[in-house]
């Protein structure tokens, strides 16, 4: 009999707190982490909002209690600072046994930095740090995270653009199930970039106003930044007082329609939840309430939403998308969205998605998230979507504990 | 006009990658971004279509929407280019 | 472990490439996007899209065509095929073309048919799209080829039905090197 998989700690740093308790609140008063540009250096400054974590390099590397003067990225120190908070909520386990998994979804790596040192670099082969090279790839910042935790078990970095962090928990829990590990610190980190943001830019699918999920005058995304972790542990393992949630269900399929459009019939996130429904054992109709991958952009919002009303029929849960908060984190958001949907579980709430006013035409006109904190619920099984360029689609099912 | 469709079919061949696309294959008044046409251009294209106005001719153009109307065919992209040119 | 050996093989690298240990097309001395393009044309892969991929993409892409070009795949649903890869050096080919595009704001051009290959599993999803592959997928940034771990993660794969047939393996690619080699791990 394969084992249950238990959460049992979670950690997020985004543009709404730096911890989990800073998040709760700012949702709860409907405050987004939408704003103007302020710590980026880039043309864009003035133009696009972004939804920055709120802390420069130095304070993070006080939040992180990291020496000021290491050579870290902003990447690694958002993704220590989750990955700690996640492991001391779950009761600060030792890992040095080997048993424990550090799997981190990522995209960008090292990118801040690299593009410093580039601009220094191309002017003078002499200037600049020739040791910050070492810290561009994607893979750099798992081994930072998995050191400052003292886990020496398996680590692994996946790039599956914005669904990799989810992916990194669908990872964890099946070599748990296996018995190949005891526990997983699971999720992702994405920090801004000129890179990122010029590049989202010119494909234009960035929003210049705040985003607006799933509206029909939706305009496109609001980049953010962040990290997510979950602690996974095997039943046997997981101490009761800590438990948060079960993970039951996960999936991931392939879209095969375009490199970065999503099909008109949302094949690839249709399979994803239907695989994710599979694996828990559950109907549709026992789902309650969905956090949709919702970036506000025409084409996500539409192809998702076929693929919902493909899955759920006329009963369709309740659902919103969280990224009118944290804008789009990219390889963070399956980490982000799955602390959120764990704190929605603990703390019995659904979230607003901020900033919806028009129902999508395209879809009948009926698909209306929610667009207030919504408390009291009776939540049993949360359905979170990550899907990402690559037509790489997956889904989680989070279940209450009980 | 004629002279501006030519030097456009060889533009856009470089800028979209359209390595097996002789410029005398582009017919001005056909669609290019027909689903079942020659080229097989998608939407990552006309964004490519979008920074070779700009690069080539200091056109901006900021909505994939109005990128549509112009980039029907050769015929609309050189006529637009002739209005909008400084 | 199944041995390995009997898993149907492509191996590109040092111009060079190989199928189940026999070369079957060999010009050594072309940089990497002349012999990338000669094998495409000496085979006949007619794919237009081919020219508008990065490099990395290529590569993947002429590996995978040895693979699946005789209907290997036929008999399968598409969501019963799953991809496996992984690389070490991810997209930094493209991912420095992209760069140079936006680091001097007077000749800022950023292309998106470049920014959009410096994610690795395009590289997955171009593959998917030729082939009608909608299965699972999962793309790994790891130091080394580990084609042990990879090929019991796609045996995994297998044994528990998440797939029935699985395309795995490694692709990389840099400016001094590059290496492709893939399996098709099938029961």
């Amino acid at each position: 009999m394969a084992k249950r998989i238990f959460i049992t700690g979670i950690g997020i740093i985004s543009a709404i707190g730096k911890n989990t308790s800073e998040t709760l609140s700012n949702i709860k008063s409907a405050s987004s982490g939408v704003g103007e540009i302020q710590y980026l250096q880039t043309v864009h400054k003035g133009k696009l909002p972004l939804c920055e974590v709120k802390y420069d390099n130095q304070q993070l590397c006080a939040l992180a209690n990291i020496d000021p003067q290491t050579r870290i990225t902003r990447t690694s120190l958002l993704g220590i600072i989750a990955a700690q908070e996640a492991w001391r909520s779950a009761g600060s386990p030792v890992l040095g046994d080997g048993r424990t998994g550090v799997f981190s979804g990522n995209t960008v790596g090292g990118m801040d930095k690299t593009e410093h040192f580039y601009a220094d670099f191309m002017e003078d082969e002499q200037a600049g740090d020739v040791q910050t090279m070492l810290t561009h790839e994607c893979a750099e910042s798992t081994e930072r995270i998995a050191d400052s935790l003292g886990a020496t078990g398996m680590v692994s970095t996946i790039s599956t653009a914005c669904s990799s962090s989810a992916n990194t928990i669908m990872l964890g829990a099946r070599m748990i199930k296996h018995g190949l590990l005891d526990r997983a610190i699971v999720g992702g980190v994405d920090a801004l970039t000129k890179f990122t943001v010029n590049g989202f830019n010119v494909l234009q699918i960035l929003d210049e106003a705040y985003s607006q999920p799933f509206d029909e005058n939706r305009r496109g995304l609001n980049l953010g930044e962040g990290a997510g972790f979950i602690v996974l542990e095997a039943e046997g393992i997981a101490k009761e007082a800590h438990i948060l949630g079960e993970l039951v269900g996960y999936a991931n399929s392939n879209d095969a329609y375009h490199q970065t459009a999503s099909s008109p019939d949302g094949t690839g996130a249709f399979l994803a939840m239907k695989g994710a429904l599979d694996v828990a054992q559950i109907e549709p109709s026992q789902i309650d309430y969905v956090n949709v991958h919702g970036t506000g952009t025409p084409n996500n919002d539409l192809s998702e939403g076929i693929a919902m009303q493909r899955l759920f029929g006329k009963n369709m849960p309740k659902f919103s998308s969280t990224k009118a908060f944290t804008g789009h984190t990219l390889g963070a958001s399956g980490g982000v969205e799955a602390v959120l949907s764990v704190l929605a579980l603990q703390h019995k709430i659904i979230y607003p998605n901020l900033r919806f006013e028009t129902p999508i035409e395209a879809l009948g006109g009926t698909m209306i998230p929610e667009t207030e904190l919504l408390e009291n619920q009776e939540l049993n099984y949360i359905l979170s979507n990550s899907f990402g360029f690559g037509g790489n689609t997956s889904s989680l099912v989070f279940k209450a504990y009980q | 006009m004629e002279e501006l469709i030519e030097k456009l079919k060889v533009q856009i061949i470089k800028q979209l990658n359209l390595e097996d696309v002789e410029p005398d294959e582009i017919d001005p008044n056909e669609m290019l971004f027909d689903a079942n046409g020659e080229l097989g251009l998608d939407s990552i294209d006309a964004l490519e279509l979008i920074v070779l106005l700009d690069k080539e001719y200091g056109i901006k153009i900021k909505n994939q929407d109005e990128g549509k109307k112009i980039f029907h065919s050769l015929n609309t992209m050189a006529e637009y280019i002739l209005q909008h040119q400084n | 472990m199944k041995q390995t050996t009997t898993y149907p093989c492509c191996e590109i690298k040092a111009g060079t490439i190989n199928i189940n240990g026999r070369v079957i097309y060999e010009n050594t001395a072309l940089p990497f996007p002349k012999f990338i393009k000669g094998a495409y044309k000496e085979f006949e892969l007619n794919y237009p899209k081919f020219h508008k991929m990065d490099r990395l993409c290529k590569l993947a892409f002429v590996a995978a065509h040895f693979l699946l070009k005789d209907g290997q795949l036929d008999g399968y649903a598409p969501e019963e095929i799953g991809v496996v890869m992984a690389n070490s050096n991810s997209t930094l080919h493209t991912d420095s073309k992209y760069t140079d595009s936006i680091k001097d704001r007077d000749n800022y051009f950023p292309s998106p048919a470049v920014f959009v290959y410096t994610l690795p599993n395009i590289m997955v999803g171009e593959i998917c799209i030729k082939y009608n592959i909608k299965g699972e997928s999962v793309f790994f940034v790891s130091n080394q080829f580990d084609k042990e771990m990879l090929l019991e993660y796609s045996q995994d794969m297998l044994q528990t039905e998440t797939a029935k047939i699985c395309l795995t393996g490694w692709v990389d690619y840099t400016d001094e090197d590059y290496h492709a080699i893939l399996y098709l791990v099938n029961e």
